[in-house]
């Protein structure tokens, strides 16, 4: 999820967890701390690239998706697709 | 008064960082900024400033619960290496302060500084990688610094144990400090950064 919030426009933390309450209805509400050590790991692992640089006059952390990170959200929504179309064939419906 | 909670927060954060080994700066100067725009949001939205802070703090999580997310960050091996290099230098000074200070004297008499330093410059490594699990700001240079000054001492030992200043016993342990300090050097060295830099 993080990976797609920021595959279109990098964002700041803050932003972005703005993003996953506005894209989620408000369903996903998580301590927003948590977003941060997660954003990190997904740096080391080389999906995420972060910077400081000044946003709104305010000196701010910048993440981006980098080639190995979009990759890895194509493998993932790939992932998430077949699982989701798996899931409502034997439970009915769809989105 | 809002700067002061916001203050006590952070420190919080900085402390259960430290004490799971996770601390870095980044991830403190984060959170700080993501509660100070958490706080001008509510704000905008027509919360008090004491409503807007505590809303912006609850919504944050404890720091505790953030400290655990950010432990799972670091790698195990990462902590083993600390906690087994702050072994390996408990038992240096344990043997060093034994065999050199009461059960086998140095021959020559100004030796016993020397020796003395070393111990207490390994007493004092000690206690830098045991703080090291969080590799704070500060404790950084110290370390890198203490390591150089174990690697030096070392080589003086050996150099002094070749010129019979000191017994020859010395040499083998002048030789395992050195190759303790370079492995440690080796090991501090972050990928792409300065000794000294933060991780």
């Amino acid at each position: 999820m993080l990976l797609s919030v920021v595959a279109n426009t990098p964002g700041h933390g803050y932003a972005i967890a703005e993003a996953l309450r506005s894209r989620s209805d408000a369903v996903i509400d998580l301590a927003e701390g948590t977003l941060y050590p997660a954003l990190h790991r997904l740096e080391n692992g080389g999906l995420l690239s972060g910077r400081w640089s000044e946003v709104n006059g305010r000196r701010r952390r910048v993440y981006q998706l980098t080639a190995k990170g979009a990759r890895a959200l194509t493998q993932k929504r790939r992932e998430w697709n077949l699982f989701a179309r798996t899931v409502y064939a034997v439970v009915g419906g769809g989105p | 008064m809002r700067h002061d909670r916001i203050a006590a927060y952070v420190n919080e954060l900085a402390r259960a960082l430290r004490a799971r080994g996770a601390y870095t700066r980044d991830l403190v100067d984060e959170v700080r900024d993501h509660l100070v725009d958490s706080i001008e949001a509510g704000a905008r939205r027509g919360l008090s400033a004491d409503a807007a802070e505590h809303e912006a703090l609850a919504n944050v999580g404890s720091p505790e619960a953030v400290a655990e997310h950010a432990a799972a960050n670091v790698p195990r091996f990462r902590r083993r290496m600390l906690m087994t290099l702050c072994l390996c230098t408990t038992c240096s000074v344990a043997y060093l302060t034994l065999s050199l200070l009461i059960l086998r004297p140095p021959r020559a008499s100004h030796a016993w500084p020397a020796e003395a330093v070393l111990v207490l410059v390994v007493t004092a490594l000690t206690f830098a990688w045991a703080k090291a699990g969080g590799l704070s700001p500060w404790i950084r240079p110290v370390l890198v610094l203490g390591t150089i000054a174990l690697g030096a001492l070392g080589c003086v030992s050996i150099f002094a144990a070749v010129t019979g200043d000191f017994e020859g016993y010395s040499a083998v342990l002048g030789t395992l400090f050195t190759i303790q300090a370079l492995l440690t050097l080796l090991y501090l060295k972050p990928r792409g950064r300065g000794f000294l830099s933060h991780p």
